[in-house]
């Protein structure tokens, strides 16, 4: 079979970097709103801007883990059914 | 291909016309004047509408327009292919091959098999349209410029104007994807096993729960935003850097055709996921 000129999964792994970073900072932009939208609409003090900021922190940080996981676990799932195909053009093993 | 509207289609697409030609009889009646801009980077033309000035009462004209013709395209396009056949054509084996490569996207994202097809239906939407958008941003066409203190209308200055590069469509898509998920996983869960789903693993990560469910619509429409609008002012600033010595046709090419293709596949692959996410 002719190898496939663009390797469309390859470019998704570039991808799992790229969209970590991308989750961690959004959940932290998030919380960070909320804070704010508290602090100038309901007067509520910079103490809750700072609360909300970090809880975007963890967030983030849970969030992008969770992602990884989820991703690694996948990736095993297909690892794992490559090898039970047998067609040896599999990558498992050399990643 | 025959196009069949339901009556809900019909009644919901005369709605939006009638909305339109309102916004324009109102346009045309109070005599409109082009905006005056300055000649600053990624200036847009801005129509304000009478209800205040909040941020729901102003519309992007070009936006709106470039939206509309993108949709008239893909519906000639679909329309154009009479016939699917054993023996495909060019141009079905094309659509063919693109959508088979997403429904096995879909397949392999999407666990409950009763939302593989309303999801793939989603997605490919999604992708024809946001494909449709970028590529075209890659070719020399009709852009509204400001110039000279108003809005000039060039023809093969600059790229086709994009409907991604507006954070409004993009902003509409993710949020439309955030409420169809979790539309999708109530039905698929019902509502208490949804809500609950807010508090795993300990009541305590509720907030974060939260938040990062909020998030996914943030990310999801600045990842496509910043990359084609951030495209276009690269472009842009490059070429005021060489006075258009170097004619930005490769730059146009890269951002558009390359960058726009993958961004189009990461928006359609990211709606998939999510979906899929909180359906499991």
């Amino acid at each position: 079979m002719k190898k496939k000129l663009i390797n469309f999964k390859e470019l998704g792994m570039l991808n799992i970097v790229f969209q970590f970073g991308i989750v961690v900072l959004s959940n932290v932009f998030v919380g960070g709103l909320i804070g704010y939208l508290l602090m100038k609409y309901a007067n509520m003090g910079k103490f809750w801007l700072i609360l909300f900021l970090m809880l975007g922190i963890f967030s983030g940080l849970y969030q992008g883990i969770k992602y990884l996981l989820k991703e690694a676990e996948k990736y095993e799932r297909s690892n794992k059914d490559g090898d039970k195909g047998n067609n040896g053009t599999d990558n498992s093993g050399t990643r | 291909m025959k196009i069949q509207l339901t009556k809900f289609d019909k009644v919901f697409l005369s709605l939006i016309i009638v909305g339109y030609a309102i916004i324009m009889i109102y346009i045309l009646s109070t005599g409109y004047q082009f905006p005056k801009l300055g000649e600053d980077v990624g200036q847009r033309w801005i129509y304000q509408l009478p209800f205040g000035d909040s941020l729901f009462s102003r519309i992007n004209p070009m936006t709106i327009f470039m939206s509309w013709v993108i949709m008239i395209v893909l519906i000639a396009f679909a329309a154009s292919i009479k016939v699917f056949e054993i023996i495909p054509g060019r141009k079905q084996s094309l659509i063919e091959m693109l959508l088979d490569y997403l429904l096995e996207l879909t397949k392999d994202a999407v666990p409950k098999e009763e939302f593989i097809r309303p999801t793939f239906n989603i997605a490919a939407t999604l992708f024809l349209f946001i494909f449709i958008a970028n590529v075209i941003s890659g070719f020399p066409g009709i852009q509204a410029v400001p110039k000279n203190g108003g809005v000039v209308f060039t023809i093969f200055e600059d790229t086709w104007y994009t409907p991604t590069s507006d954070l409004n469509t993009n902003a509409t898509f993710a949020v439309m994807i955030l409420f169809i998920s979790h539309a999708f996983a109530i039905k698929a869960k019902g509502f208490g096993k949804w809500f609950k789903g807010f508090f795993e693993p300990s009541p305590i990560m509720f907030p974060m729960n939260l938040i990062g469910e909020l998030a996914k619509p943030v990310s999801h429409s600045l990842r496509l935003f910043g990359n084609i609008m951030g495209g276009g002012l690269l472009v842009l600033i490059i070429s005021y850097l060489t006075k258009y010595f170097l004619m930005p046709t490769f730059l146009w090419g890269f951002f558009g055709i390359f960058v726009g293709t993958i961004q189009a596949l990461v928006f359609t692959i990211l709606a998939i996921a999510y979906i899929g996410s909180v359906i499991e």
